[in-house]
């Protein structure tokens, strides 16, 4: 059960995509049964993550990519929200590989923390404000590991010592307000990690932190992924971030991703016209020296579709600049580009 | 750039008290902003850049006088703002605006957004019934929407179209000085870049003098023509844009670029995560503030609180240590 992470999983390896397949999402359709409609929230998203490998998801609001990371963790209210299709295949600690979305509830529990973890933007808001912290990460060990409190609670205390939390023994006893917002977010990451999750979905983790902040836990992230070569999908907004954790890239936008490559390539050489769009328009590659100064940022025109009745053609189409006749009528689908990039668009070779 | 300065801040702090004093002793106090001090000439922006706890917010108030100053002075076009009584601080209201990060909490929910815009012109006499109409719709046309957008209640906007209103409506009266505090932190970034995009040129079409408030290094970079660096209340660095960001000579300046998403140093690799966190601004380090988490901290640091020190003209900062190599090699294309 406690499955010690091969150190052989290492990086490279998982970035060349010769590691084992941990999730292989197909097809997945999640919509929102709402009074205006259904809402085709995540419509159609492929996705693969191997043992050691960070594959950012990637969008703005609206992308459908927390539907996404809720959707495999099957978190979301069966009123209004419905898995209405695709096939999201796991593979656990023992090696069986299984179906997610039609694995019964009670078997679910048993995957969700013990085997896939997943950490919020807020932790204060999945933190338990009545309970210290201690007792919370113990809470997580005794449900899924064949542990007494006792030796839970030196569990506990040995991973805050792992997710960089000074005198973690003392600290087990402090109460989540106690804590800043950086704090709070490494103790989420010890309660995810006290089952050794093979699979860790972070969504947005370091959204709400300060800069300064936000470069310490990604480093404590890629430290802690790397010593387990555990999978991870990392939600952002941010493209700058992704350069920073991510193998790989699936770039979403309007429940569907448009494009997927490893990060250096989709960074160097974009192959849908969003993804080169919102590079255009992310301030920080200035600074970050990737573009040089005096580039004037580019907006992307018009708004998100709406996602109830999508148009016909290409859901990106109407803010394109290289759209024409045909993105109107005829419907693109992820097609390989070169040899290990994959586009949403019927021009993706025209695209620099 | 002009150089005649329209706000000079002389040695601005502020106070606030955190527990009255009990049995006749003083009370505690959290310094919030301390001994900041800096000229904006007529049509300069200054970007306040800072992490959370730094006192950025709490300066954009002070220096709108929305909160009043515990020590030091503000002069708003040669007139001091801090013994200023309230007829000339109305005039002074109607000069100097403020656009907030969250719109839908600065727009009145239940106001159509044409009778919002004409409302501030009206309370300063600016238009009446009659011609408030024409000058709502140029406002709302200057910042990217359409006329017909006046009967509309601010929820029929999305987040991008709200903070256009916002704009518009510290807009309405003409101001001199717009205090832009986060404007385009809750923002996806596409629509960011539209916002700064906007905020830029109506910057320089109007001449607008700026205080544009961010935590975001990389945005005040693409808007600011001068940087303030704040750190738990204190100036860090203050100098022009292309310096600071470019060749900074403050280590936590030098921190706050490193820790860009994706930013790397000239050899390729990555700079080492700044270490600990903010100090409670209750108990300060003595000396410099930054000291507890400054790489390059020496024990004299402890002991003196590192004056504002000039090192290139304009340029100027906080830091007791002249030997520091900040630059990483890298220049800007």
């Amino acid at each position: 059960m406690t499955a010690a992470a091969s150190p052989s999983a290492s990086d490279p390896v998982a970035a060349s995509g010769t590691a084992p397949v941990l999730l292989r999402v197909t097809d997945l359709q999640t919509h929102f049964v709402t009074d205006a409609g259904r809402v085709h929230a995540v419509d159609g998203v492929d996705l693969t993550v191997r043992r050691g490998q960070t594959v950012a998801l990637v969008g703005e609001s609206g992308s459908g990519k927390s539907v996404t990371g809720l959707s495999i963790m099957r978190l979301l209210q069966r009123t209004p929200a419905r898995l209405a299709g695709g096939e999201i295949q796991f593979t656990a600690k023992d090696g069986v590989t299984q179906d997610l979305v039609r694995l019964p509830e009670a078997r679910m529990r048993a995957i969700r923390g013990g085997e896939i973890a997943m950490i919020f933007q807020d932790p204060m808001a999945s933190l338990n404000p009545v309970f210290p912290i201690g007792e919370q990460i113990v809470e997580a060990i005794v449900t899924h590991r064949t542990l007494g409190r006792r030796a839970a609670r030196a569990e506990a205390a040995r991973l805050l010592d792992q997710v960089g939390i000074a005198e973690a023994r003392r600290r087990l006893d402090d109460y989540p307000h106690q804590l800043s917002g950086g704090m709070r977010q490494r103790v989420m990451i010890a309660v995810a990690l006290a089952c050794d999750p093979v699979l860790l979905i972070a969504d947005e983790p370091t959204t709400a932190l300060d800069v300064t902040i936000q470069a310490q836990i990604i480093a404590l992230l890629r430290r802690i992924q790397t010593e387990r070569a555990m999978g991870m999908i990392f939600i952002t907004h941010d493209l700058g971030l992704v350069e920073e954790i991510a193998d790989r890239v699936a770039v979403l936008y309007a429940g569907q991703v448009v494009e997927e490559a490893p990060v250096e390539t989709v960074l160097a050489r974009p192959r849908h016209p969003y993804t080169r769009a919102l590079l255009d328009c992310n301030p920080h590659r200035v600074l970050a020296g990737t573009i040089g100064a005096g580039s004037d940022l580019r907006p992307i025109p018009g708004r998100v579709p709406d996602l109830v009745a999508p148009l016909p053609g290409c859901r990106f189409a109407p803010r394109c600049g290289l759209a024409a006749a045909a993105c109107r009528t005829e419907t693109p689908v992820l097609r390989p580009v070169g040899s290990d990039q994959a586009s949403r668009c019927l021009f993706a070779e025209a695209v620099s | 750039m002009t150089s005649r300065p329209l706000v000079e801040v002389e040695g601005v702090g502020r106070r606030f008290p955190i527990r009255p004093g009990l049995f006749g002793r003083a009370g505690a106090h959290v310094h919030a902003v301390q001994d900041v001090s800096f000229v904006l000439a007529t049509g300069a922006v200054l970007g306040v850049v800072g992490e959370s706890g730094s006192g950025k917010s709490t300066l954009g108030r002070l220096v709108l006088r929305l909160l009043p100053s515990s020590t030091g002075r503000i002069r708003f076009d040669g007139t001091d703002l801090t013994t200023a009584g309230p007829d000339s601080l109305r005039r002074f209201r109607r000069h100097a605006q403020m656009v907030f990060q969250d719109p839908y909490s600065s727009l009145n929910p239940r106001m159509r957004v044409g009778a919002a815009l004409a409302e501030a012109m009206r309370v300063h006499g600016l238009a009446n019934r009659a011609t408030a109409r024409d000058r709502v719709a140029d406002l709302l046309e200057s910042v990217g929407l359409k006329p017909d957008h006046r009967d509309r209640l601010p929820r029929a906007f999305s987040g991008g179209q709200r903070q256009r209103v916002a704009i518009a409506r510290a807009l309405a009266v003409e101001p001199r000085l717009i205090v832009a505090d986060e404007p385009v932190s809750a923002l996806d970034v596409s629509i960011q870049a539209e916002i700064l995009n906007l905020l830029k040129g109506l910057q320089e079409r109007l001449s607008l003098t700026m205080l544009f408030i961010s935590h975001d290094l990389a945005v005040v970079e693409l808007i600011a023509d001068r940087v303030l660096v704040l750190y738990l209340g204190r100036v860090m660095e203050l100098g022009p844009t292309a310096q600071v960001l470019r060749m900074p000579r403050h280590p936590y300046t030098r921190a706050l670029i490193d820790a860009v998403p994706g930013r790397r140093r000239a050899d390729g690799s990555r700079a080492r995560p700044l270490a600990g966190e903010i100090p409670s601004p209750i108990a300060p380090p003595s000396g410099c503030v930054f000291r507890t988490r400054c790489p390059f901290a020496q024990p004299a640091c402890a002991e003196t609180v590192p004056p504002l020190t000039e090192v290139a003209p304009g340029h100027a900062k906080a830091c007791l240590r002249d030997d520091l190599m900040l630059e990483d090699g890298r220049q800007a294309a």
